[in-house]
């Protein structure tokens, strides 16, 4: 197995970026979710609430740190990224992140983009700005699979999946058969803790932002409800947590850490 | 589990391939593939290879009513009821010589327009025998992706640039050499798996345009040749292959209907 794809955003909900290698900390990606939007009343505004942000693009400089936002027909908005104001705690599902309002140009920009009130936040830590756990992976085969049962092409892709990283040359779902062990990306290792609860993000066409696809009706009628009555969720990919930090590349191999090493690049 | 995530035909060989849902498949192969070819003013067979540009024009063929259609570049299209006129012509393919029928009407003189030389239209005799070697080719999708891994220019490699018939995902990257002699069954077909398919400069060429861009064929042979022994079989081709190989022919044993989505069992040849 190798590194198919890598992918990440500094700001939440934007376009991701196809990267050919990444830094893996032990937060996840480097600079991957550094920032993300809240609303007027401090609420996560990501691409489950608000699709078009994927018409955004982010770049993050860590040298100058400056964060750049490029808006359809507004150019590329960029600004300091530590002029820190308020503290702040934006709640992400199932737990609240810690972050502090970034002061720039971006709030009225991304505003008159959005029609509606948005504003910056940089996370306090690194790997805040995730929704469950830094790394997230999933299988091409799972992709095409998914995309098969979604109907013929064109439908979901890699960027409407958002997982970090994408790992070509296994079964479909093979990744689930990881859950509990460790895995070895490039000289990174990661631990597989569980199986993503997917959302309406999935859905949405990456360029547009528009609801395009029913992708989790076929996540959910591809598995059986569980047995022990707990909740059907449309799953898609797995989490992982770092344990050794380390360079992914694409075209890396992807193996059991204790297996020698297979196709290196 | 193995299925088939991608079926690609054209009805004119040479030209641009285009995504099916299904595919009809007869002992000679996918219905309406590769039905055609072009041929020279001398007779020798014109594709890919000879002329990229080929990869411009868009082929449509109706079994319902015999009409083709041809799409050029700039938006001229030929529609007509595909007429022989009798004459016959025999052509080397290579691998083997193809008969066929010259095909009269407004294809040859679009065809000599757009290639800037005569070209002409002819109809295989036989289905199947606008091939290369054998009617059927197949890739599997971690294959094309590991390819796409071995350097940033690779990346966006588009499958249609192998030109293959039958893409199946859900194994290792080159796993399909291994199915060398066995029986994939899916859909209603069954198709015995033959040899590996060695590749020639098209592969260099964009599909889109037939033009030069990334070149496929050194990426290829950097690691299907290595001796590196990172590199582990099937990655790496056995060494007696002269030739770069690239997924594998099949013929159809058993005919039927192939399609997107469909699960794939794999048996290995009786020994």
């Amino acid at each position: 197995m190798f590194v198919n794809h890598i992918q990440s955003t500094p700001l939440k909900g934007t376009r991701l970026h196809t990267l050919w290698r990444s830094a893996v900390s032990e937060h996840g990606l480097v600079d991957d979710r550094l920032f993300h939007l809240v609303d007027d009343d401090g609420r996560l505004v990501n691409g489950r609430r608000y699709g078009p942000l994927v018409r955004l693009q982010a770049t993050y400089d860590r040298d100058r740190d400056e964060l750049g936002v490029a808006v359809p027909g507004r150019g590329v908005v960029t600004g300091r990224a530590d002029r820190l104001g308020e503290a702040v705690s934006t709640r992400f599902f199932d737990h609240d992140v810690q972050g502090r309002l970034l002061h720039g140009p971006w709030a009225a920009a991304l505003s008159a983009y959005a029609g509606r009130g948005l504003h910056v936040v940089r996370v306090v830590r690194p790997s805040f700005g995730v929704d469950k756990h830094p790394v997230t992976l999933v299988s091409a085969a799972t992709l095409d699979w998914v995309r098969l049962r979604l109907g013929a092409p064109p439908c979901i892709d890699r960027r409407a999946a958002r997982m970090s990283i994408e790992i070509g040359g296994c079964r479909p779902r093979e990744e689930e058969t990881w859950v509990g062990r460790d895995l070895r990306i490039g000289d990174a290792v990661v631990h597989i803790v569980g199986l993503v609860p997917r959302c309406v993000v999935t859905q949405q066409d990456p360029a547009t932002g528009a609801h395009s696809w029913n992708t989790m009706r076929a996540l959910l009628d591809g598995r059986p409800p569980p047995p022990d009555g707990t909740p059907h969720k449309p799953l898609l990919g797995v989490h992982a947590v770092v344990v050794t930090p380390g360079t992914v590349v694409v075209g890396a191999p992807v193996d059991d850490p204790t297996d020698p090493q297979e196709n290196p690049r | 589990m193995l299925f088939v995530s991608r079926l690609l035909t054209t009805p004119v060989k040479g030209t641009r391939i285009v995504e099916r849902r299904t595919l009809e498949l007869g002992l000679g192969g996918a219905a309406s593939d590769r039905l055609f070819y072009l041929v020279d003013d001398r007779g020798r067979v014109v594709n890919g290879r000879q002329h990229g540009p080929l990869a411009e024009i868009g082929s449509r063929f109706d079994p319902a009513d015999g009409r083709l259609t041809l799409t050029f570049p700039g938006g001229e299209t030929v529609a007509a009821p595909v007429r022989v006129g009798g004459e016959q012509v025999r052509t080397d393919f290579f691998s083997h010589d193809t008969m066929g029928e010259v095909v009269d009407g407004p294809f040859a003189a679009a065809l000599t327009r757009h290639a800037g030389r005569d070209l002409r239209l002819v109809r295989v005799v036989e289905p199947g025998a606008g091939s290369d070697r054998h009617p059927l080719s197949i890739v599997s999708s971690a294959s094309l992706d590991f390819l796409r891994t071995r350097s940033e220019d690779a990346l966006e490699v588009d499958a249609r640039r192998f030109r293959m018939l039958i893409e199946v995902s859900g194994c290792r990257p080159h796993e399909e050499d291994t199915w060398t002699g066995g029986v994939l069954r899916g859909g209603t077909v069954a198709l015995r798996v033959l040899e590996t398919v060695p590749r020639c400069s098209v592969v260099r060429q964009d599909p889109a345009t037939g033009l030069r861009s990334f070149d496929a064929l050194r990426a290829l042979l950097e690691y299907r040749k290595s001796r590196d022994s990172r590199y582990r079989w099937p990655v790496v081709q056995p060494p007696e292959a002269r030739q770069i190989m690239f997924g594998v022919y099949a013929v159809v044993e058993q005919p039927g209907t192939l399609s997107l989505g469909d699960e794939i069992e794999f048996a290995a040849a009786d020994l």
